[in-house]
C-alpha cells in the first residue's frame, strides 16, 4: 500500500494537468463529447444548464475539460472560464449549415479574446456520421480558418457519437501543448 | 484486497446456511414462512412491498426466483398466489388476508418492471418533426404555456421565451426523447396554473432559468430515480394497484415545482450554479426517498 500510493504521488507529481474549454453553440455536442472522452454512457444526454467538467487522463496528462452550455442565453459567461485555459477545443454541427454563420461569428470573437490570445484551437467537425453534414474541408473554408496566424489551429472531422476522430483530435492537442511547454 | 474476500465468504455464507437456518428455525417457531410472517407484521407500504420483494429474490425455489426476474414482466398474479400457496403450504381459511396482501405487493413489484420498460421505450422515441402527433403537440405545449401570445412561426426564436435553447425545440429532447417531451406537456396540462406560475418565476431577472430546458433535466433525474429503483418507496406507498404512466408524470410535476421552490431558496448566483444544485436537490431526494413512508406529492390542496 504504502509504495503504491508513493508510485501514485510521484507519477502524479509528472502528470501535468491542462485545462481544457470545450465551446460552440447549443446542439453542437459539446457534452457528447466530454462524455465519450470520459468513456461515459452517451445514450442520456440533457441540454446542459450551467456547465459540466470532468477529468480525463490520458497520455500522463490530466485532461480538465469544462462543457459550458451553448445557448445564446448563456454564451455571455463563456468569458468567466477563459483564464488559464491551455486548449480552446470548439465543437461545431456539420449537418446545422443554417448557423454556421452564427458559429463562425462566436468563434472569431473568442479568438479576439485577450485573455485566449496565443490559446491553440482545435475545431471539432462534429456529426459526421450524418449523411448532410458538411465536410471539414468545406467548414474550414466557410470559417476561414486558414486565416488565423496568431496561434496553431487544427480541424478534425469527427462523430463523438460513433468516437470516429475524436483520439485523433486529442493527440494532436497533447501534441500541441507538449509543444508550448 | 482480504476485506473484500472476508465479505464474499461472509455474505455467502450467510446467504446459503445463516439465512436458511434463521428461516427454518423462524417457521418452525411460529408455523409460518417468511412471506407469511411478512404479510402478518407490515400493513400495506413500501415497507411490506420491499420486503416481499427482497424475499422472493432470495429465494432458492426455481419458480419464485423466476417471478422477479426483471425481464418477466408477464406474471399472472393471481396465478402465482396460488401456486406460491401451494408451494409453501399457506392454507387460506387459517391466513384468510396472505392471497390479497401477497397479490398487492406482487402486482406493485411487476408494475413497476412494466412502468421501467414503458419509460425505456418513450425515452428512446425521439421527438420527429415529420410525426403530425408530434407537431401538434409541441404547439399545444405553447398555447397552454403561453395563451395570450400568439407563436408567430415553427421556427421562431420566441420558443425561447419558454425555455427552449434556440430556434426549434427538436434538438433539445436529445437523450430523453418523448418521454422530456410528454412530461413537460403533462404538466402544462394536468396542472397549467402551477406551470404557468413556474414559468413566470423562471423569467425572474436574478434567479431566472430557462423552464423546458430545466425541465427536460428534471426527467432526467426522474429518469434516474426510476431505473434505480429508488421510485419504489413513493410508488408502493402511492396506492395498492400497480404505478402507471401517469403516475410517474405526477411525481414528475411534483418535483419542477419543489425545484422551482429548492432554486429560489438556495438564491444560486447565477444559472452556471445549475450543475451543483441539481445534484444537491437529486440528493435531497434520494434521502427523502429512504424514508419509508415517504409519499412525493402534495396533500389534498395545499
Amino acid at each position: 500500500m504504502g509504495l503504491l500510493s508513493l508510485l501514485r504521488r510521484i507519477r502524479g507529481t509528472q502528470a501535468k494537468e491542462l485545462r481544457i474549454l470545450l465551446l460552440g453553440l447549443d446542439n453542437a455536442g459539446k457534452t457528447t463529447l466530454l462524455k465519450s472522452l470520459a468513456s461515459e454512457d452517451i445514450s442520456h444526454i440533457t441540454p446542459t444548464q450551467g456547465f459540466n467538467i470532468k477529468t480525463v487522463q490520458s497520455a500522463g496528462f490530466h485532461l480538465n475539460v469544462w462543457d459550458i452550455g451553448g445557448q445564446r442565453k448563456i454564451r455571455p459567461y463563456w468569458k468567466n472560464y477563459f483564464e488559464n485555459t491551455d486548449i480552446l477545443i470548439y465543437v461545431i454541427d456539420s449537418a446545422d449549415r443554417k448557423r454556421l454563420e452564427e458559429t463562425g461569428e462566436e468563434l472569431t470573437e473568442l479568438l479576439e479574446e485577450e485573455k485566449l490570445s496565443g490559446v491553440p484551437v482545435m475545431v471539432f467537425a462534429n456529426k459526421q456520421d450524418l449523411v448532410t453534414a458538411a465536410p471539414a474541408c468545406d467548414i474550414a473554408e466557410g470559417l476561414n480558418l486558414h486565416q488565423i496566424r496568431d496561434r496553431e489551429w487544427h480541424i478534425q472531422a469527427c462523430s463523438a457519437q460513433t468516437g470516429e476522430g475524436v483520439k485523433h483530435g486529442i493527440d494532436w492537442l497533447i501534441k500541441a501543448c507538449s509543444k508550448k511547454k | 484486497m482480504w476485506s473484500e474476500l472476508w465479505s464474499n465468504l461472509w455474505s455467502s455464507i450467510f446467504f446459503s446456511i445463516l439465512r436458511p437456518m434463521l428461516k427454518w428455525i423462524l417457521r418452525r417457531v411460529t408455523g409460518k414462512c417468511e412471506l407469511l410472517r411478512i404479510t402478518y407484521e407490515e400493513n400495506h407500504g413500501s415497507q411490506r412491498t420491499k420486503r416481499i420483494e427482497k424475499s422472493l429474490k432470495l429465494s432458492h425455489q426455481p419458480f419464485i426466483k423466476q417471478l422477479i426476474l426483471p425481464e418477466n414482466v408477464d406474471v399472472e398474479v393471481t396465478e402465482a398466489t396460488k401456486e406460491i400457496m401451494k408451494i409453501k403450504d399457506i392454507v387460506p381459511e387459517v391466513h384468510s388476508r396472505f392471497s390479497s396482501s401477497f397479490s398487492c405487493c406482487l402486482s406493485q413489484v411487476v408494475g413497476y418492471k412494466k412502468l421501467q420498460n414503458e419509460v425505456e421505450l418513450m425515452r428512446t422515441t425521439p421527438y420527429s418533426s415529420d410525426n403530425i402527433h408530434h407537431e401538434n403537440k409541441l404547439l399545444q405545449l405553447w398555447n397552454l404555456l403561453m395563451p395570450d401570445t400568439k407563436l408567430e412561426s415553427r421556427i421562431s426564436r420566441q420558443w425561447t421565451d419558454i425555455g427552449f435553447q434556440g430556434e426549434d425545440p427538436k434538438t433539445d429532447f436529445r437523450g430523453m426523447g418523448m418521454l422530456g417531451f410528454n412530461q413537460l406537456l403533462y404538466f402544462s396540462e394536468n396542472y397549467t396554473k402551477e406551470a404557468r406560475n413556474v414559468l413566470s418565476q423562471s423569467h425572474h431577472p436574478q434567479y431566472g432559468y430557462s423552464y423546458a430546458i430545466v425541465g427536460i433535466n428534471l426527467t432526467s433525474m426522474i429518469y434516474t430515480l426510476l431505473k434505480g429503483g429508488k421510485l419504489r418507496t413513493h410508488f408502493y406507498n402511492l396506492k395498492q394497484a400497480p404505478a402507471t404512466i401517469q403516475d410517474l408524470h405526477d411525481v414528475y410535476c411534483y418535483l419542477f415545482q419543489e425545484f422551482n421552490k429548492f432554486w429560489f431558496r438556495e438564491k444560486p448566483k447565477d444559472i452556471m450554479e445549475f450543475g451543483r444544485l441539481r445534484d444537491k436537490f437529486h440528493k435531497q431526494i434520494i434521502e427523502r426517498l429512504r424514508e419509508p413512508r415517504t409519499i412525493l406529492q402534495y396533500n389534498n390542496k395545499d
